[in-house]
């Protein structure tokens, strides 16, 4: 069974402000490790506002965590990683999927081995691998890699995509660059269109798989292979 | 009309919509709302109504809430199908099922707020429901966890869940 097996566990904390730091370790069950917090056989976190808690739980433990303004820091492997915030900084280092979403705080993510959601008004979004990613921002930049199937909606603010194998990416923005990175010896289909801004496709002339189609009003689009 | 009404409430109003009047002015923004008005009220059912407008969100209420999901799921499949860079039709929506105080033709309560703050944790091409709304649904499978969320202006965080349209089935609504 891999470290992201059938998930027999789940950690639930809402806490309003604070910290909250989620790590996997040698546990059979999630713990708290420390702060003044309470934990039940349900994985349900009782915390006064304004607590640092930190707790430890199995690898593939599924987590939830609402919060207002505390920084949320999830180290893995971890399972299903699901947390909303309104100004907290958001950190998911190795999880299966996540599905993150603040309002201004900013969201950094290293992999989601399946899937990745994120949905910000003006907190940067950052993915450094997930094959299936759906962000959406309203004024904030997006970098995201190892992508194979994208769905982005920008209002304002940069996207940069590494996509790394045949899928089907689909970003649209009003204003701010896109440049999407196709790595391997591969190149997508593309559709772009800019109502006012500049396209620029630089992918080699080979045989087409997989489908990139950028819409944007003003913003300037870029398309390179590496 | 006065007097307590049961029902599903739907806010939905599109993202980036600032963005665009910025980006595009005014007599776009008022045409794109125009197309999303038309899309709203093409999926809405006899049962239901427009209780009011504002911008880009419009404040729906259903008889009940699968008569209200097999509607959104149309509007969200309409809207998607015809969005492009110069109509962007990044449609979110919040559903939640409670009570409700007429006056007039306005509808008042907490139910009402809740509702409305669901859909400001939606993203675009998202549909959120309460958990209050998902158990009304008829359709258990049909939504995703989202988990715990605190919503402005309500002490305790509200558990949220994400609509995948296609388990809906088609005799809903």
């Amino acid at each position: 069974m891999s470290a992201w097996g059938p998930p027999t566990t789940a950690v639930e904390v809402s806490v309003r402000s604070g910290s909250v730091r989620i790590t996997v370790g040698d546990v059979s069950v999630p713990a708290i490790a420390k702060g003044r917090a309470t934990i039940d056989d349900r994985g349900l976190v009782r915390a006064p506002s304004g607590a640092n808690v930190d707790i430890v739980c199995p690898a593939g433990t599924n987590v939830f965590v609402a919060t207002v303004s505390a920084a949320v820091v999830c180290e893995g492997p971890l399972g299903s990683v699901r947390i909303s915030s309104t100004t907290g900084r958001i950190e998911v280092q190795d999880c299966l999927e996540a599905d993150l979403r603040t309002r201004t705080g900013k969201i950094v993510v290293g992999t989601a081995q399946r899937r990745c959601r994120a949905t910000s008004t003006t907190g940067s979004v950052h993915v450094t691998a997930s094959p299936e990613l759906d962000v959406t921002v309203t004024t904030a930049s997006v970098e995201a890699g190892g992508i194979v199937r994208a769905r982005v909606h920008g209002a304002a603010g940069g996207v940069r995509l590494v996509a790394v194998a045949p899928g089907d990416v689909d970003v649209r923005t009003m204003s701010g660059r896109v440049d999407v990175e196709v790595q391997g010896d591969w190149a997508p289909t593309t559709d772009l269109r800019a109502t006012s801004g500049s396209i620029r496709d630089r992918l080699p002339d080979i045989d087409r798989d997989g489908r990139l189609q950028v819409r944007t009003m003003s913003g300037r689009i870029t398309v390179s292979a590496s | 009309m006065s007097g307590e009404v049961s029902a599903a409430f739907v806010f939905t109003d599109l993202a980036g919509f600032t963005a665009f009047t910025a980006e595009r002015g005014d007599a776009a923004a008022l045409a794109l709302v125009e197309r999303f008005e038309r899309e709203v009220m093409a999926v809405l059912p006899p049962t239901a109504r427009v209780v009011k407008q504002l911008g880009d969100g419009f404040f729906l209420c259903y008889a009940d809430v699968p008569s209200a999901l097999a509607s959104v799921a149309a509007l969200m499949a309409r809207c998607a199908a015809v969005a492009d860079s110069d109509a962007p039709l990044w449609v979110r929506t919040g559903v939640h099922s409670g009570t409700a105080l007429a006056r007039g033709d306005d509808l008042l309560g907490h139910d009402v707020n809740v509702a409305s703050r669901v859909t400001d944790m939606a993203g675009a091409g998202e549909t959120l429901v309460s958990a209050e709304a998902k158990a009304a649904s008829g359709v258990p499978a049909a939504f995703e966890p989202v988990g715990p969320v605190f919503l402005k202006g309500i002490e305790e965080p509200v558990r949220l869940f994400r609509l995948v349209p296609e388990r809906i089935p088609a005799t809903v609504g």
